[in-house]
């Protein structure tokens, strides 16, 4: 892919550290981790359990503070920013997906999936519209007025997907998002991600254990103790084997 | 704006008991302080009727420092009793213009001799709005055409064994020169008051007799002004004093400090009775609140993760509480506004309580407690309800206005 070298990068992690105290032992969930995410790119992060993934995607939307280093989102220094301008940029910029779903429970799926385009002030036909379009597409077309307990847990993340993707985010985190998926739910979510990051050109940092993800991913970043252990660029050819 | 009102509105309903029971609580508690301030503001309105019907007014014109010295010389004139008798007809709200005259004294019959308080009255004026009038014991009233007749306290009756029939002497110090002077009294009735320092010194007589008797001339001691509404006595008081600055003017409880210090100390009580009552609300309401935000921490954290603003997290909560208020202050004015009426038709009877008669303050309570309830008490204490459920709220609110942990978005 061609680049304009002034480009702004979508997320810079400049030496990030974050260390948290278990016990009387500090763990170091991130060490002086530097990278850099591109407009438009697709991105795994894997590593074993407790290598500083979450950790990571957490710094990366401003929902953690590093203990050392800087985080730019779009060019702009998180550390710079009140708590009230951090929650404006994670609605202007950056798109949730959780492993737990987390959908607001009194809301219904639409609601919840139109939310941050609510906060945004979009007008209410448009919201309609981008949202049932994208609730259509990943399968839930009759489900929009049911509250999060009447979904299954496969339709719960597809609401999900939709509320981060619907508000068309320059950057999407996404922590596990098809671990409690079956296969062919998940391959439905990849492919509405898929899309978005092709037409909107999104994009979206995962945090994955599932190799369904990995095989899609365009760069696979290795972490393990808190350290980049490996970041490489996937050609075509080469998915599906990290 | 409008989601978050949706949220607040649907988190409120997430647990319906205890939004109920909440709100339940807070309403009781705001029904029955209304019930009682409404009781209590009937009962004192009462005392001030009463001692305002009994010889008082609820504005009162005297000579100057005559409330202090009650000198018999210092006399209105009669020009100025006509003038400010003619004024006090003319205001609006003004029930009744009473002119009165006193002397103390001695009264005698052949049985005895007791001192006495005289007090001169316009029968054909004072008889339909006076409580001596509808508290006669034996006999009758004074009636519009009496000359020498005078209505006795029964503790003076008993004194000089005098009944209706008896004639007695009044000695009194005339208000020309100072002389000792006297004249006879035909007693027409007796009154009971229930009171005994009144019962025992109480002496009512035409105004006209008492001014023959003591030199008078058409003067008297007072004009007093009894009005259809008596929180207007300042107001009043105040454009009669810019009438007649030469005038002593005075409220009802400028002239009777004592019953306003005891009414200014029966609210202090019940504002503390009331305070109580809120504290323990509040407690409740505080432990609502909190138990809502605090079991909703994931929720909240999900909230700030999804961009909502600390401002917009503690609206919410804020809002959550606001309709908390709103309802209970709705069922609360409900509860209060029909315990007051029905005590406003039917009165609460002081007999459930005791069968002897309750005088506080030098008034003789009401058999029956009638509930008079101010629109400012309803507005103080909604707002009241208001504040307390606001400023708790604030304690709960500011919980979902931190940081979270990004710990608890992570899967269960």
């Amino acid at each position: 892919m061609t680049r304009d070298p002034g480009e702004v990068p979508t997320l810079r992690l400049e030496h990030v550290s974050r260390a948290f105290r278990q016990g009387d032992a500090l763990v170091r969930a991130l060490d002086d981790v530097t990278l850099t995410l591109m407009p438009g790119e697709f991105v795994a992060v894997a590593g074993p359990s407790g290598s500083g993934k979450t950790t990571l995607l957490n710094v990366a939307g401003g929902l953690d503070r590093p203990d050392a280093g800087r985080v730019l989102v779009g060019g702009q220094d998180l550390a710079e920013l009140s708590a009230g301008a951090l929650a404006r940029l994670r609605l202007e910029r950056i798109g949730f997906i959780f492993q737990a779903f987390n959908l607001v429970p009194v809301l219904s799926a639409e609601e919840n999936a139109e939310f941050i385009l609510l906060l945004r002030g979009v007008p209410r036909a448009e919201r309609r519209v981008r949202v049932r379009g994208l609730l259509g597409k990943v399968g839930l077309a009759g489900l929009e007025g049911r509250r999060p307990a009447q979904l299954s847990g496969g339709q719960q993340q597809r609401v999900a997907v939709v509320r981060a993707i619907a508000a068309e985010p320059m950057l999407v985190l996404a922590d596990e998002p098809t671990a409690n998926l079956d296969t062919k739910t998940a391959a439905a979510l990849l492919d509405v991600m898929e899309a978005l990051h092709h037409e909107q050109r999104t994009t979206f940092l995962f945090s994955t254990h599932d190799p369904r993800v990995m095989e899609r991913a365009h760069r696979l970043i290795q972490l393990r103790d808190g350290r980049v252990e490996s970041d490489e660029a996937l050609e075509p050819s080469h998915r599906g084997t990290g | 704006m409008r989601i978050l009102v949706k949220l607040a509105w649907r988190n409120l309903w997430r647990h319906t008991r205890r939004t109920a029971l909440t709100a339940s609580a807070v309403a009781l508690g705001l029904g029955l302080v209304l019930v009682f301030l409404g009781l209590q503001d009937g009962q004192h309105a009462q005392m001030i009727e009463s001692t305002v019907r009994m010889g008082s007014g609820h504005v009162l014109l005297q000579a100057p420092g005559y409330q202090r010295r009650r000198g018999v010389e210092m006399l209105l004139p009669a020009p100025v009793v006509a003038g400010a008798s003619a004024w006090a007809a003319s205001r609006p709200g003004v029930q009744a213009v009473l002119t009165r005259a006193f002397a103390s004294g001695l009264l005698s019959s052949a049985d005895g001799a007791t001192g006495v308080s005289l007090i001169g009255v316009d029968p054909a004026v004072e008889a339909p709005v006076s409580r001596f009038a509808t508290r006669v014991a034996r006999g009758r009233f004074l009636a519009p055409a009496d000359r020498g007749t005078a209505v006795i306290g029964e503790g003076v009756a008993r004194l000089l064994n005098a009944r209706p029939g008896t004639r007695v002497v009044a000695m009194a110090q005339g208000a020309r020169g100072g002389e000792i002077r006297s004249a006879l009294f035909h007693v027409v009735g007796t009154v009971h008051t229930g009171l005994d320092e009144v019962d025992e010194s109480l002496v009512l007589a035409p105004l006209a007799s008492l001014q023959a008797f003591l030199e008078l001339g058409g003067g008297a001691h007072q004009v007093a002004l009894l009005l259809a509404d008596q929180s207007r006595a300042g107001a009043v008081a105040a454009e009669a004093a810019r009438a007649f600055p030469d005038l002593e003017t005075l409220t009802w409880a400028q002239a009777d400090p004592q019953l306003e210090a005891f009414i200014t100390l029966d609210d202090g009580g019940t504002y503390l009775f009331d305070a109580i009552f809120f504290v323990l609300i509040a407690f409740m309401l505080l432990n609502t609140l909190l138990m809502s935000v605090l079991e909703r921490r994931r929720e909240v954290a999900l909230l700030g993760a999804l961009g909502l603003s600390p401002g917009r997290r503690l609206l919410m909560v804020l809002l959550e509480a606001v309709m908390l208020a709103a309802l209970a202050s709705a069922a609360g004015l409900g509860l209060g506004l029909a315990g007051h009426t029905y005590f406003r038709l039917h009165g609460l009877p002081l007999a459930w309580f005791t069968s002897q008669s309750i005088e506080a303050a030098g008034v003789i309570l009401d058999p029956v407690m009638y509930s008079v309830l101010r629109p400012g008490r309803i507005v103080g204490s909604v707002a009241l309800v208001f504040a307390l459920t606001l400023g708790l709220s604030l304690l709960a609110a500011r919980h979902a206005a931190k940081p979270a942990d990004p710990n608890l978005l992570k899967a269960r």
